[in-house]
């Protein structure tokens, strides 16, 4: 299991990532309201949706994680693979954000939903933007779906949420920034930015996949142990 | 739509054509009846807002619920689910929470449910709402006492998850259906609801509807016109593109006609209505969309028969589920498993599948100005394989003048250069509408010539045309060598240039000045357009009536067949032909005198179709007259007979796969509920790929279909395992 502060910096660094399609949406919140306090309430009233939301993802990532590892009983395997696969994707979304691999388009149709999602990031209350903030949680995400698959291998209700909640935590941060100011930094500086979140990524992928891969064992072999880090990952009781 | 068996929400036709009390709104499904409920006290701006907030506040109860739920398994299965003190009392805080954040989802979201069963009940054929509600109410009843009396199983995530799932997914494809429909409503849009009635004690404001035959209308500069009429006073251009594809805005005066949702663009008109209310030009075209659409398909008459007999046979597997599990493993299993099977099974899948791709389909070919008025023409189109064209007015918009050339005799009678030979042809040409005076009236403006003054022109039918010109009174004559020729000494023009081209002949008291070459202009998109049909696999020929020679010219110059030449009656027994060998036939011709061909086609697509609808004798009608709309069309028709099959197959499938695991008591309702609402959307958002017109990336449909099935088969060992 990969410490908590590694995963709220996961998400800082991938910032850069959520700045490209969340973005937009803290700049909608933010127009419809100029005053800087105001504003400030639903930037931070839409981040708790998101994080609402992300942190019932985890659980849920958890709770399939335990599943899946009660249906395996015996061993690390399952948690261990569920790391590995969750770091390869995020290395796959940090080598095709650095441009190493190209992209793929992946054709999202026109969600007949849209339109009233707009309707709540644009109203005036803080409720609906709250609940725009949760329905963004929703919205398909890479990097989200490689920190589900690291909330799976916590196979974890508890730990499983918590995992999601730390990593909500570290985009807060950059959306909030670019929702009150609108851009701080210039064009080329944030390209700067986007690269070097991309390789952070890869990063962090590596080290799921050498933890993932340190827990790995086949027959009676003994796992390897960690090669980087404190033993986090415990072996489920052969239940 | 006006239509007797449509949604008063989305405009969709109401399956098996359901009609009662009449003024009593018609819905099509929970979905339309519960946004049209907010749409009526909110306002169609406040719905999404409101819809938004009403469904978001829930799925958030809803997510909470779910996370105490999931506490409670792992608790159940973990190796602490002993009797222990602090056990007992989590357990009872996550149940008491549950309970707490069930209840606000009951309010918001049981409201509709309840009123729909209660339609269903006061129509006399009660169905799944009744067994939705029964089944949320049976699982809070038993989860709520459960709570209260400390033991036993909570099944409150399934009371929230089939309301938020049904709800969610009826009202997403009620938004869909909205979509799909809204080019046709644009199309209404345009025209005004209050009018200017003039009258006898001056101007009022009225309703468009309360506009009878013979009022006069004042429309102002810039103004849409509301209905059919005859200009009494004023004059103004008139932009008729929506009615006539018409680019160039058209001059009317006093006397004219004019059809409703034309433009006024620049003078005040005073029109008498000539239409009642509803019957106007673009009110007859809308209909005749509308109609197509609702009319169905094939594929449509299958799946509202199976859909028929889909929801017994589901109510019957449901009931025989239920009692099955009660039987063997207790009350709530039966419930479980009950509600499970009538929450997955989708029947909206299966009764959207293909009414949504099509209208989507007729909407999008409506926005480009393409209407089709038979809903079977796309799948026919999809199928079709040879293309016939007709050439004049089809391929060919007109004549051009190619070359010319002066006599000797031209210099003597003052023509001193080429232009001064044109500007003596048009000003004969003038007035008159034979294909090649029109080709030298329009050469002549485009090199800006000034027709010389004429006196008495007058026509000599089948001849051509003269006149006295007005400065020395010598009479020219424009017209065919033959005439020409037999009245002097003309001689045919010395230039050489291939047998048939069309030639005329100038002459100045009967001698010979100067003669004209003419070719026929094939419409600029014609060869690109064929080029594309050909290349996606298609063959192309031109049956023309014209002549050999003149039919080889355009057919060569688009590297196409052609037949010529042909009568009418043998243009349809080729028709006729090519139909019986099995390829499907379109015929592209002119709307008005290939209508027998147009007829006898698989598909008849027209060009000119004018703006009376009921003259039209074509399924599809292209109102721009552009060629390249017809690989478009093509496209779409692939496009929507794909998105149709493939709605279908995954309508049947997913019903196919899922009640049965669900009767067999596999798959948790909450679970299901899922399941439904995925199934729901991916038909909803197949369709609206074809409804906003954007080809869908490429193999993105599959690529859905590889993300779905992974989705549902995940959720199912989800389920096997939660169990």
């Amino acid at each position: 299991m990969i410490e908590w502060p590694l995963l709220v910096a996961s998400g800082l660094l991938g910032s850069a990532h959520c700045l490209g399609m969340c973005g937009p949406f803290a700049l909608v919140i933010g127009s419809a309201n100029p005053a800087w306090r105001t504003n400030l309430t639903r930037q931070s009233a839409w981040a708790a949706g998101r994080l609402f939301t992300y942190a019932v993802l985890g659980a849920a990532a958890g709770f399939v994680g335990l599943r899946v590892v009660s249906l395996f009983p015996g061993g690390t395997n399952v948690p261990a693979i569920l790391a590995i696969a969750a770091g390869a994707l995020l290395v796959f979304l940090g080598l095709s954000a650095a441009g190493v691999i190209p992209r793929r388009g992946v054709g999202v149709g026109g969600c007949p939903g849209g339109g009233a999602l707009r309707a709540l990031l644009t109203a005036r209350g803080t409720l609906e933007v709250f609940l725009a903030g949760v329905f963004t949680g929703l919205l398909p995400c890479g990097l989200l779906y490689g920190m589900l698959t690291l909330a799976a291998a916590t196979h974890d209700v508890s730990r499983g949420l918590l995992t999601m909640a730390a990593f909500g935590l570290g985009t807060v941060p950059a959306l909030l920034v670019a929702g009150l100011g609108g851009s701080i930094l210039g064009l080329a500086a944030r390209r700067h930015l986007h690269t070097f979140a991309a390789w952070c990524l890869v990063l962090t992928g590596c080290v799921s996949i050498a933890r993932g891969a340190g827990y790995v064992h086949f027959g009676d072999a003994e796992p390897a142990g960690c090669p980087l880090c404190a033993p986090e990952i415990t072996p489920v009781d052969g239940r | 739509m006006t239509d007797e068996g449509s949604c008063d929400y989305c405009g969709l036709p109401l399956a098996g054509g359901v009609s009662h009390g009449s003024g009593e709104p018609r819905f099509c499904c929970l979905g339309c009846r519960f946004a049209a409920s907010i749409t009526a006290s909110r306002g169609a701006d406040g719905e999404a807002r409101w819809m938004m907030t009403r469904l978001g506040v829930a799925i958030f109860f809803t997510m909470n619920v779910m996370v105490f739920t999931m506490l409670l398994w792992s608790q159940q299965e973990g190796p602490a689910a002993d009797a222990s003190a602090g056990s007992r009392v989590f357990y009872d805080l996550a149940r008491h929470a549950c309970l707490l954040f069930t209840g606000p989802v009951l309010v918001l979201l049981g409201g509709p449910l309840f009123e729909d069963t209660l339609s269903d009940l006061r129509r006399g054929r009660p169905g799944s709402s009744l067994l939705l509600l029964l089944g949320v109410v049976a699982a809070f009843g038993q989860s709520a006492w459960a709570t209260w009396q400390g033991s036993g199983h909570v099944y409150f995530e399934v009371a929230c998850m089939v309301l938020v799932a049904v709800t969610l997914g009826r009202w997403l494809e009620a938004s869909g259906k909205l979509r799909t429909t809204a080019a046709l409503r644009d199309l209404r849009k345009l025209l005004p609801d209050r009018v200017r009635l003039v009258g006898g004690c001056g101007e009022t404001e009225t309703a468009l509807e309360e506009v009878r035959p013979g009022s006069v209308l004042r429309v102002l500069p810039g103004e849409h016109l509301p209905t059919d009429g005859r200009i009494v006073t004023g004059s103004a251009a008139i932009d008729e593109r929506t009615v006539t594809g018409e680019s160039v805005p058209i001059d009317r005066g006093p006397g004219d006609i004019v059809h409703s949702g034309t433009l006024d663009l620049d003078g005040e008109l005073f029109v008498e209505v000539t239409a009642a209310p509803g019957t106007g030009t673009l009110e007859r075209l809308i209909d005749a969309v509308a109609r197509a659409a609702s009319g169905g398909s094939r594929q449509q008459r299958l799946a509202e028969r199976v859909a028929a007999w889909f929801l017994p046979l589901v109510l019957v597997v449901a009931a025989g589920s239920c009692a099955f599990h009660w039987r063997l493993h207790g009350m709530a299993a039966g419930v479980l498993a009950g509600l499970a099977v009538v929450v997955v099974s989708c029947p909206c899948a299966l009764g959207l599948a293909t009414p949504l791709a099509l209208w989507a389909a007729i909407g999008s070919a409506a926005r480009r100005r393409v209407l089709v008025r038979d809903g079977d023409a796309f799948a026919r189109l999809g199928r079709a394989r040879v293309w016939c064209f007709d050439k004049t007015g089809t391929l060919t918009t007109g004549c051009r003048v190619t070359a010319l050339e002066r006599s000797a005799a031209a210099h003597a009678a003052g023509l001193g250069d080429d232009d001064a030979l044109l500007a003596l042809a048009a000003a004969l040409a003038r007035g008159s509408t034979h294909v090649h005076a029109m080709a030298v009236a329009e050469s002549a403006a485009a090199r800006g010539l000034e027709p010389v003054a004429m006196l008495e022109v007058r026509s000599v039918a089948g001849r051509g045309i003269e006149g006295t010109v007005a400065a020395d009174g010598a009479t020219a004559r424009l017209g065919s060598l033959g005439w020409i020729a037999g009245r002097g000494e003309g001689t045919p023009g010395r230039r050489t240039v291939p047998a048939g081209v069309p030639q005329s002949a100038v002459s100045i008291d009967d001698r010979v000045v100067g003669w004209l070459w003419f070719a026929e202009t094939i419409r600029p998109e014609a060869a690109a357009a064929v080029a594309t049909l050909v290349a996606r696999g298609g063959r192309a020929v031109v049956l023309s009536g014209d002549r050999p020679e003149r039919v080889a010219g355009v057919a060569d110059e688009l590297g196409i067949a052609w037949e010529a030449p042909l009568l009418p009656e043998e243009k349809l027994a080729r028709i006729e032909q090519l139909h019986r060998t099995g390829e499907g036939v379109v015929m592209v011709g002119d709307g008005i005198n290939d209508a027998p061909a147009l007829a006898a086609a698989d598909v008849g697509v027209a060009l000119g179709c004018g703006a009376d609808v009921s003259r039209w004798s074509a399924d599809i009608c292209l109102l721009r007259d552009d060629l390249s709309d017809l690989p478009w069309l093509a496209d779409l028709a692939a496009r929507t007979t794909r998105t149709i099959r493939w709605n279908l197959f995954w309508a049947f499938g997913y019903n196919a796969a899922l009640v049965p695991l669900a009767a067999a008591g596999w798959i948790h309702p909450a679970l299901a509920a899922l399941a439904m609402l995925a199934s729901s959307l991916l038909v909803v958002n197949s369709s609206l790929w074809l409804a906003d017109g954007e080809p869908p990336p490429r193999g993105a449909i599959d690529a859905t279909i590889q993300v779905a099935t992974p989705t549902v088969s995940a959720a199912t060992e989800t389920l096997e395992a939660v169990r």
